[in-house]
């Protein structure tokens, strides 16, 4: 089953004026339910304009996107449905906290959908939860919160109203290290429970190597490689072209490879690289 | 000769609070380039903020290039001489046209108009966006406006440049772009270059790391000797470039391999000496 589908989806954004610009250049594009998706390509290649288009905050201007088979756009005044279904959060969702307490705040959501006041507050819990927010940031303000907190409250708000799609815009730019594992590793957990949807962009190779089942490769508002995690990191020069990166792993395979020492590039984690290595080491030795 | 100098600098934004920046003392050479680490919170942003006299110590001092930003008359030779580049452009930009928003600094120095002119097309040159000079500003991507924000920047030809994580909404080549440029800056033009990032792989790039923790300074050294430390940085809640881990742990496990080695070239050079070794060392008996 497919849970979100483009096509033959076009935007061109100014049309009439000298700063016409093709921003999505008649894409179609399957994202099967229940698996988590990464988009990459580099700045302008269209990512952004995907996001927007997946819960019609914009209307493409040829083509048609398919949310469970439905047409978003068949009827346009229900669009509020489809933005229920399909969450978004942005870039720095932190900017967007607005309300008294962090746990009003991620409230929010659930609440404009109408749901049970107990209802709302299982969902804010569970959603705090996956975040790893705690009882105490709940009741705090979210001004009072630390940058790598607004960002999980932002999201757990997204979270709450436990959306059939999840579309995540880089959710972990600008924080460290163990803040991006933390926050990934929730949201990737929140997914296999629910079996929904993720599409997670990233410019992190490394991250996108880690938690993704596919990887969606935009390039001048087109699709430019869709596939398993393994199939597009396997074509490094296309990537490349794309003035794309590899994981820094993936990138000592393909020099140890040159170098005769290895047959597998399929390396995308340290996990496996060492024990690549190791294998290497013992064949080696016992040559 | 040492360009930038906190003595015993600490700062809390209220009374009350606890401390930011606890007691530190540094000393930056003029023409070095450093990389700043540290898990959010760590006071890197506050650090950068208080040599730019942006913020004031609440105890200490920092002199830039001889002048202390305490002083109300010197601050603005430390602003002219000491830029910043944050992590969203959008605080930055002020002006609708690209060259114009370039222009912008220049202009309020009082430069020649004929010569801001040339300033302007250098420093879009310098970052790539000379074909965008005449579009507007907030039509750009993320990438592209944090590129006309660091040609602001240099268009006050400044001694120092300070990155505020300049490059967390860059893509992968943005982010090269960038680092690119600030190697060039540092190397060509012998500006001082301080760069705050949460990327391993743009820190090793300097020729000094520092790694802040809970305010204080936890490490200090050259990349190497930095990330040779992989458990202390795991403890701070930093991790290290992935060719970093994976030698470090085939030598935790007895393999015997080098610390602190941060390039994909050099890890590969290393695992081919070993295969050569243990392959010589078989042959031999």
């Amino acid at each position: 089953m497919m849970a979100l589908r483009f096509i033959d989806v076009s935007v061109i954004y100014g049309e009439g004026t000298p700063f016409r610009k093709v921003a999505l250049d008649s894409i179609s594009v399957d994202f099967p339910a229940g698996q988590v998706i990464g988009i990459i390509g580099h700045t302008g290649s269209g990512k952004s304009t995907m996001v927007m288009l997946s819960n019609g905050i914009l209307k493409p201007t040829s083509g048609k996107i398919l949310l469970e088979e439905t047409d978003i756009w068949e009827k346009p005044r229900e669009i509020g449905r489809v933005r229920a279904k399909v969450g978004i959060a942005f870039q720095y969702p932190e900017y967007q906290l607005f309300d008294e307490t962090v746990y009003k705040d991620i409230a929010f959501g659930p609440k404009n959908m109408g749901l049970e006041e107990s209802e709302i507050d299982a969902r804010v819990r569970t959603a705090a939860g996956f975040c790893g927010l705690d009882e105490l940031s709940l009741k705090k303000s979210p001004f009072e919160l630390s940058g790598g907190q607004k960002r999980r409250a932002a999201i757990a708000g997204v979270i709450a109203m436990d959306p059939k799609v999840l579309v995540l815009d880089e959710p972990t730019a600008g924080l460290d290290p163990l803040g991006r594992e933390e926050i990934l590793g929730g949201l990737i957990k929140y997914q296999k429970e629910k079996s929904n949807t993720l599409l997670l962009i990233s410019h992190s190779m490394e991250d996108i190597a880690k938690y993704c089942d596919r990887i969606l490769v935009l390039k001048d508002g087109k699709v430019y490689m869709y596939g398993t995690v393994g199939e597009i990191f396997m074509q490094a020069e296309k990537l490349f072209d794309a003035s794309l990166d590899l994981p820094q792993i993936t990138k000592l395979f393909i020099e140890l490879k040159k170098r005769d020492l290895t047959e597998n590039t399929d390396v995308y984690t340290v996990k496996y690289a060492k024990k690549e290595i190791e294998k290497l080491l013992f064949l080696t030795k016992s040559q | 000769m040492t360009f930038i100098k906190t003595e015993n600098l600490s700062f809390k934004y209220k009374e009350g609070e606890p401390e930011v920046i606890k007691n530190i003392s540094l000393e930056i050479e003029k023409g070095s380039y450093t990389s700043v680490l540290g898990h959010n919170g760590s006071g890197k942003s506050t650090l950068a903020k208080l040599i730019c006299g942006i913020l004031q110590p609440t105890s200490g001092s920092v002199s830039v290039g001889g002048y202390m930003t305490n002083s109300e008359r010197d601050i603005y030779k430390i602003r002219e001489s000491c830029g910043m580049v944050f992590q969203n452009p959008d605080n930055q930009i002020v002006a609708s046209v690209v060259e114009e928003d370039v222009a912008f600094a220049p202009e309020n120095l009082g430069v020649e108009p004929s010569k801001i002119r040339k300033i302007v097309d250098d420093c879009l040159k310098t970052v790539g966006m000379e074909e965008y000079a005449l579009h507007s500003t907030y039509k750009l991507s993320g990438g592209q406006k944090q590129r006309v924000a660091i040609a602001g920047v240099l268009a006050m030809s400044p001694s120092c440049i300070i990155f505020d994580e300049a490059t967390a909404m860059l893509d992968p080549t943005g982010r090269k772009d960038i680092t690119t440029a600030m190697k060039k800056l540092n190397k060509e033009k012998g500006i001082t270059v301080i760069t705050i990032t949460h990327y391993m792989n743009e820190a090793i790039e300097a020729d000094r790391v520092i790694v802040l923790n809970k305010g204080e300074v936890f490490l200090d050294g050259t990349p190497e000797e930095i990330f040779s430390q992989v458990e202390k940085l795991k403890s701070v809640s930093l991790s290290v470039p992935q060719v970093t881990e994976l030698l470090y742990l085939l030598d935790s496990d007895g393999y015997d391999f080098p610390k602190g080695v941060l390039h994909t070239m050099q890890a590969a050079d290393v695992i081919e000496k070993k295969a050569a070794g243990l392959k010589k060392g078989v042959s031999g008996t």
